[in-house]
């Protein structure tokens, strides 16, 4: 059944490209099947394995599900189907939003290193696609050359854990007897390649451009593919690699949290803004992930799911206002649906009480002083201060100045979808097992090396 | 000063890789029995126990007759395409995409309209040649295909060079433009019945990809099940895809 | 040997990267360091007198050391692909670059201010 989730999206983008008309129900349709399906295996709470081709791992390549995987899948999707929902932001790139789906899907279920580069490659490829509307080419650009970059270090970190174990086999990866120090290499490499689709320091420079240069970029790839590729780096660190090369991505992480903050507070524009406080947040989760206990990665998966819903409805409302105002001054008090959201969103970004974000935050500053670290809990609480900076100079600069006489019609659909995620918002801080049971599931299942393997190598079997 | 910083990082790249070269098996000294290839080699990936190999046990693949034999669980003589095709054939799926993903973004991106024009005659020597040549490319880009599994080529080089005729056709000729709804329905065609045969191995054997015909003798041309089919499929889709964004390229928006 | 030349065809692409200011030369140090992963990947699987994978009459079955191994042969291949597919997507995106900003020369190009 969940080879489903890659052949369907795809199918249909090969379909969609003879009927040019059809591209954006059939994205619909693909992001509904895709739901569908992930709704029908609800947590497997066990490893489950489908073999490519019937040949067993780690001869062949497989997808892996479990709950991890599941939870990825299911995040990747649902935001797929918003977008979905709002034909008017897919226009022409339908057929590149069903492959960067069924890229993004690929990348998450797959146990195979070779194949992740494949699908990663794909989601670069088709990223830079999406990022390219509006004619923001250089931005498109420099994404492109970046993630080439990553993609060939990535594959040389492939072949060097290739050349080490004698397989592809995530499984086998990780269970094989690897020397020190080509485990350092392996894992260094692992980290630069990850690093432009995690947002990681040096190589965060495309993120601002991308996400600040059309509507349809941030709110697809700081969503979806974010999580997609924030769930790789806590299967390989966690999984695959048991936590070596944790220090470097943890000392990373803190430098990219305080220049993401920072970058944030001092622009001007506001997709980019909120562009820079998602390379923040990354760094948190990377940080989180780092610390390697199901518990902390648990945490660090509840707070990227809080972050990935507010961020959708903030890069929504802010996408809508960018391109339909030439002066964003107190435009809410013509929007005052949308201003509800975005307000609703920002305030859970910096982690108001009431609201999600406040619930991770608190976790997992609780978390880290249970583990004896002081200078995590101490950035993150300098990273929140600059956060209330610029949410209150943004919220009373939408909300209070004085207002233009522009007009735009209200976006039904986006208002909708905004308001009621938002209220998703709320009610997780009132109800924290919404995502908190997902997320610990994912991260006890990340951290559960043992049943990976066993589920992977021992439980042949075929079947849908 | 940007020289300076490029220099150091380049040097500082290559210093840590250097580093890392010590961890890797020497040039020329790769040990095949150790690796999950061995199998692929000796085509009895089926017959050993996963589990007993991933423990380190490794297990001596057997060493008969493959060349004119039949009975295999792979039946191309090539072993890289018995790879690319059959034991990880969903990574060649994932290719396949990638070329499609990268011919739609260039389609979305140029969004050109009308043949771009040269503004001189082709000479002489290049329109005469390539009435000549046409149907000898496109014949050899068939040949390496249709042999995948038997000579080194396949699929993507074979699709390479019809692609390449196409190539020639737009050189030598200003009028020339490409069909492209033909080319589309190619493309998008070839593409689904790739995704249709994984189904059917999903319906037929149990398992996405699953290669579902008899495999026959290595070493003949009709022969490893699928194998030649898929080749043909991707064939004639990347020689199609590429063709698409040979005239894309050729083409310039109005205005 | 092909290991360093490798290493040090990726260093000429990330030197590359970092001092052209031509976005066109951008592209090529992108697919040196493409072409230069994949020699090396293919090195990895070499061994000493080893024939391409291929059965054929005269070498009808399998043995170790015969043949070199295959896998990294077929890694490559997807390798290629992908990076033909990059450097299509670079191309077009540059081709509207030029159109857009009417250079593809960092300092010379319009309208993009931060």
């Amino acid at each position: 059944m969940i080879s489903l989730l890659i052949a369907i999206p795809l199918l249909l983008a090969f379909v969609s490209v003879m009927w040019k008309r059809l591209a954006k129900p059939l994205f619909f349709l693909a992001a509904v099947t895709n739901m569908t399906v992930l709704l029908a295996s609800w947590f497997p709470n066990s490893v489950e394995i489908h073999v490519m081709g019937s040949w067993k791992p780690p001869f062949g390549i497989n997808l892996v599900f479990d709950n991890a995987s599941f939870y990825a899948a299911l995040v990747v999707n649902f935001f797929f189907f918003l977008v979905s929902l709002m034909p008017n932001l897919v226009e022409s790139y339908g057929v590149s939003l069903m492959l960067l789906m069924a890229a993004a899907n690929g990348f998450v279920l797959t146990g195979d290193l070779f194949n992740s580069f494949v699908f990663m490659e794909i989601m670069t490829i088709t990223a830079v696609t999406v990022a390219s509307r509006r004619e923001n080419f250089y931005n498109a650009f420099k994404y492109l050359i970046l993630g080439g970059i990553a993609g060939s270090i990535y594959l040389l970190a492939t072949i060097f854990a290739y050349t080490a174990t004698g397989s592809l086999n995530m499984a086998h990866v990780s269970m094989a007897t690897i020397s020190a120090s080509s485990l350092v290499a392996i894992t260094t490499l692992y980290a630069i390649g990850l690093g432009v689709e995690a947002k990681l320091f040096p190589l965060n420079g495309w993120v601002s451009g991308v996400y600040g240069g059309n509507d349809l970029a941030p709110v697809i790839l700081g969503t979806s593919v974010s999580f997609a590729a924030l769930y790789m780096v806590g299967r390989l660190f966690g999984t695959v690699f048991h936590g070596s090369g944790a220090g470097v991505l943890y000392t990373l992480a803190l430098i990219t949290i305080i220049i993401g903050e920072v970058a944030a507070l001092r622009q001007q524009n506001l997709l980019k803004a909120f562009a820079y406080s998602s390379v923040a947040q990354a760094g948190v989760v990377v940080a989180m992930i780092s610390k390697g206990t199901s518990r902390a990665m648990g945490l660090a998966y509840f707070h990227l799911t809080n972050d990935a819903v507010a961020k959708f409805v903030i890069f929504l409302v802010a996408g809508f206002l960018v391109y339909n105002y030439k002066n964003l001054n107190g435009v809410f008090k013509k929007h005052k649906v949308l201003g509800a959201s975005f307000s609703m969103a920002t305030f859970s970004l910096v982690g108001f009480p009431l609201f999600a974000g406040f619930q991770s935050k608190l976790r997992i500053i609780m978390e880290l002083f249970s583990m004896k670290d002081y200078l995590f809990p101490a950035v993150m609480l300098l990273a929140t201060l600059i956060e209330v900076g610029y949410v209150v100079r943004w919220n009373v600069k939408l909300w209070f100045e004085e207002e233009t006489d522009e007009k735009a019609d209200n976006p039904i659909v986006a208002g909708t979808l905004a308001l009621i995620l938002s209220l998703l918002l709320v009610a997780v801080f009132i109800k924290p097992e919404i995502f908190l049971g997902g997320a610990m599931k994912m991260g006890n299942a990340l951290a559960d090396t043992k049943d990976y393997i066993h589920g992977v190598l021992s439980v042949v079997k075929g079947g849908m | 000063m940007r020289r300076f910083y490029a220099i150091l990082v380049a040097a500082g790249l290559v210093y840590m890789l250097f580093m890392f070269l010590g961890t890797i098996v020497p040039y020329g000294k790769a040990d095949v029995a150790d690796r999950v290839s061995a199998h692929f080699l000796a085509k009895d990936v089926n017959s050993i126990s996963p589990t007993k190999w991933v423990e380190g046990d490794k297990q001596v693949p057997h060493s008969e007759r493959v060349y004119g034999r039949k009975g295999f669980e792979d039946g191309s003589a090539n072993v890289v395409t018995s790879i690319v095709v059959n034991y990880r054939s969903f990574d060649t799926l994932g290719e396949v995409t990638v070329l499609f993903a990268s011919a739609v973004g260039v389609g979305l991106i140029l969004g050109g309209t009308r043949r771009m024009k040269y503004g001189r005659k082709p000479n002489f020597i290049l329109r005469v040649s390539t009435g000549i040549l046409l149907p000898l490319i496109i014949l050899f880009g068939i040949y390496i295909f249709v042999h995948g599994h038997l000579t080194p080529g396949g699929g993507f080089p074979g699709g390479t060079i019809i692609a390449a005729a196409v190539l020639l056709l737009y050189l030598s000729n200003e009028e020339f433009s490409l069909n492209m709804i033909v080319s589309k329905s190619l493309e998008g065609s070839m593409g689904s019945l790739y995704v249709i045969f994984g189904l059917i191995g999903l319906a037929a054997g149990g398992a996405f990809l699953f290669n579902f015909l008899p495999n026959g003798v290595v070493g003949s041309l009709f022969s490893a099940g699928v194998v030649p089919l898929v080749y043909m499929t991707i064939g004639l889709k990347v020689g199609s895809e590429l063709s698409g964004v040979v005239a894309e390229i050729h083409e310039e928006r109005e205005g | 040997m092909v290991y360093i030349i490798s290493i040090i065809l990726v260093g000429i692409g990330v030197y590359g990267l970092m001092t052209q200011k031509n976005l066109f030369k951008h592209l090529i140090s992108l697919s040196i360091i493409d072409t230069a992963v994949n020699i090396f990947i293919v090195a990895t699987g070499y061994v000493n007198g080893g024939k391409a994978p291929i059965y054929t009459k005269n070498f009808p079955s399998f043995a170790i050391g015969r043949f070199v191994d295959p896998l990294p042969q077929a890694l490559v291949l997807t390798a290629i692909v992908i990076g033909v597919g990059t450097l299509a997507v670079g191309a077009s995106l540059l081709v509207r670059v030029k159109e857009k900003h009417s250079s593809i020369d960092v300092e010379n190009m319009k309208g993009v201010g931060e």
